[in-house]
C-alpha cells in the first residue's frame, strides 16, 4: 500500500463530486475548472478531467456549448443538465452520510 | 516539423515531435476503447494547443523537447489520467504494442532485415540468417521475400523509431539514451 495510491483513490472518488459541484454554480470554460480544481489540489494532472468530463457529458449529467475566443480556436463551456442536478443532490447526499459515517466509525471506542 | 493540434499548426523540434507524437498515441491507445474516444483526445490536444502557445514568445519558433515533456508531465501519462492503481500494469500493456517492424541499419548484413524482425519476434537475427540462407538452396524463394521485405519494410531511422522497433516505451529518457548509445 502506497500513501499516495490511496490519497489518488480517494480524490478519485470525490471528483465526479467536486466538478458537478462546481458546475452547479455556473458554466464553466474546462480550463478554468481545471485551474479550480488544481488549486484545490483535488488533481494531479490535468489530463483526468478530460474523460471524466466527456463520460458525464455522455451521460446526459452536462451539456456544453462553443464560444468563440479571441485567441485560439473556440472554447468548450459546460453546464450542468437538469439530470445532473438530480445526480449531484443524490451524490451529495451520499456523500454526507459517508462523512457522517466515517466519522462514527472513528470515534468509536 | 509541423504538428496539427485539433486544428492549430504548431512547429516542432524533431526530437519534441517524436515525443509528442508517441503521447499522443500512448493516449489513443489507452482510449481505444472508450465511447468519447476522439473527444477525449480531441480535448486534450486544444489543451495541449493552449500550453504550447503561452511557451511560443515569437512567430515561427519551434518548440523544443524540454517544453513537450513539461507539457505532457502537466497532463499526464494514461495512467496518471486514470488514477493511479493500475500504472505500471497500464504502462507496460500500453507499451507492448507498439513494437514495430523495422529494418535494423545498426546492426544490417544487407538490409538489416533480419535483425529487424529478430526485435520484433525476440529471437536472435542469427537464427533467421541462417534460414535465409539456406533458403537460396530452394529455388531463391528466400532470396525474393527478403529483397520484398527490404523493400516494404522501413529502416528505423529516428530514436523513436529505434525505440519501437525495440519495443521500448518512446519517452524522453529512452530516446536521450537510444541517442548516446548511437554516438558510442
Amino acid at each position: 500500500m502506497e500513501l499516495d495510491n490511496s490519497k489518488a483513490q480517494m480524490r478519485k472518488g470525490v471528483l465526479e463530486l467536486c466538478i458537478l459541484s462546481i458546475l452547479s454554480r455556473g458554466e464553466s470554460y474546462t480550463t478554468d475548472l481545471i485551474s479550480k480544481l488544481k488549486e484545490a489540489k483535488m488533481i494531479v494532472v490535468e489530463g483526468t478531467l478530460y474523460p471524466m468530463l466527456t463520460r458525464q457529458k455522455n451521460a446526459g449529467l452536462l451539456s456544453y456549448r462553443w464560444e468563440e475566443s479571441p485567441q485560439g480556436p473556440p472554447r468548450k463551456y459546460y453546464a450542468l443538465t437538469e439530470k445532473g442536478r438530480t445526480y449531484l443532490a443524490e451524490l451529495e447526499t451520499s456523500w454526507n452520510e459517508l462523512v457522517d459515517t466515517v466519522k462514527t466509525i472513528r470515534t468509536i471506542e | 516539423m509541423t504538428v496539427s493540434l485539433n486544428g492549430s499548426i504548431f512547429n516542432l523540434e524533431e526530437d519534441a515531435y517524436n515525443v509528442l507524437h508517441g503521447y499522443l498515441k500512448r493516449l489513443e491507445f489507452h482510449f481505444a476503447n472508450e465511447e468519447g474516444k476522439q473527444e477525449i483526445i480531441s480535448d486534450i490536444e486544444t489543451r495541449i494547443a493552449e500550453h504550447l502557445r503561452e511557451t511560443i514568445k515569437q512567430e515561427n519558433q519551434a518548440v523544443d523537447i524540454n517544453e513537450v515533456n513539461r507539457i505532457i508531465k502537466i497532463m499526464g501519462e494514461p495512467g496518471e489520467i486514470e488514477g493511479e492503481e493500475n500504472m505500471k500494469n497500464n504502462i507496460q500493456n500500453d507499451y507492448k504494442s507498439y513494437r514495430r517492424l523495422y529494418r535494423d541499419t545498426d546492426d544490417k548484413i544487407l538490409g538489416g532485415v533480419c535483425s529487424g524482425i529478430g526485435y520484433y519476434w525476440r529471437i536472435e537475427p542469427l537464427v533467421l540468417r541462417l534460414i535465409f540462407v539456406f533458403t537460396l538452396f530452394w529455388g531463391g524463394l528466400g532470396l525474393i521475400t527478403y529483397i520484398i521485405l527490404w523493400i516494404v519494410v522501413p529502416p528505423a531511422i529516428t530514436s523513436s523509431q529505434k525505440l519501437e522497433m525495440k519495443g521500448e516505451p518512446v519517452t524522453a529518457d529512452n530516446i536521450g539514451r537510444s541517442f548516446n548509445d548511437a554516438r558510442k
